[in-house]
């Protein structure tokens, strides 16, 4: 016979059960139709820089040169992140089921393999649009 | 880069802002008015999140250049309360289940508000026709149509 603790919501409900056939109103309902409800982009924490990736424009292509000295100067950037600067990527799908050959780069390195394929990153203050240069 | 000032009235309070050439009303109100209950969704008009009335008109803030709003009145879900009470859309909405994840429950609510003020009678397939400019993504449209039209019918008759 299951035992049923009835203390652990003891706050939220009385304890009849007798919840079958009554409408109930949703938990987040409130914040839903307030607009108050927070999602992801609603947050705005102290220091927040933004991110934005250069990504491939062709599904399969050489890279020959990264130019990202025009977006190193650009007002308000932080950081461009290349792919030399994160040589391993730690969070492949297949090192996350720790199974196979763990060979895909966070950023392409000398090559891209597919039509959005990160290349590189650049963190700024705000998330303005960042110049592309990329000569292929 | 020189920035331009703006002025203009957000739900009833005037507001002043200063804003670079090419800021869209979203950006606007989220990043420098504070107002956070647009939403951006798709960002090129397609999916209705970031609907807001400006003079009482429908408009997706997300393709509005902010400069345009000058001296014209801005009204946002953040407005739609009247003081500590929920308006009667919201009202219906929370009664009908009319949200499921609540994005796009923003856009829906200015839809329908801008439908009701100009027609407080609407038939079903004039609620379907006014918030068919917002995608909800969970597909909950049959319980929004039926929060509007309650709404409508001062929240006792269910279509």
């Amino acid at each position: 016979m299951l035992e049923l603790r009835k203390d652990i919501f003891a706050d939220e409900r009385d304890d009849n059960l007798k919840e079958i056939g009554k409408g109930t109103q949703r938990q987040d309902m409130l914040g839903h139709v307030t607009g108050t409800s927070p999602y992801f982009d609603d947050h705005k924490l102290q220091g927040m820089l933004h991110l934005k990736v250069v990504r491939s424009a062709h599904p399969h292509a050489r890279l020959r040169r990264v130019d990202t000295s025009e977006a190193e100067r650009s007002q308000g950037v932080r950081r461009v992140i290349r792919a030399s600067d994160v040589p391993r990527n730690l969070n492949t799908l297949l090192s996350l089921i720790n199974f196979g050959k763990d060979d895909e780069p966070s950023l392409a390195v000398d090559k891209v393999r597919y039509k959005g394929e990160p290349i590189v990153a650049i963190v700024a203050d705000s998330r303005a649009r960042p110049t592309r240069r990329l000569p292929r | 880069m020189a920035k331009t000032p703006l002025q203009f009235r957000h739900n009833g309070r005037d507001v002043a802002i200063f804003v670079d050439g090419g800021t869209n009303l979203l950006v606007a109100l989220r990043e420098l008015i504070g107002d956070m209950t647009p939403k951006f969704g798709c960002g090129q008009g397609g999916c209705g999140t970031c609907s807001v009335l400006i003079d009482g008109e429908l408009h997706l803030s997300c393709l509005t250049l902010a400069e345009t709003v000058a001296g014209r009145s801005v009204e946002t879900l953040d407005g739609l309360k009247e003081g500590p009470n929920l308006h009667p859309l919201q009202r219906a909405f929370a009664d009908n289940f009319a949200a499921q994840c609540g994005y796009c429950t923003p856009g829906m609510l200015m839809a329908a508000k801008a439908l009701l003020d100009r027609n407080p009678q609407p038939s079903r397939a004039e609620v379907v026709e006014a918030i068919s400019g917002n995608i909800c993504r969970c597909t909950g449209y049959e319980p929004i149509i039926n929060a509007v039209l309650a709404a409508a019918s001062g929240g006792r008759a269910r279509a």
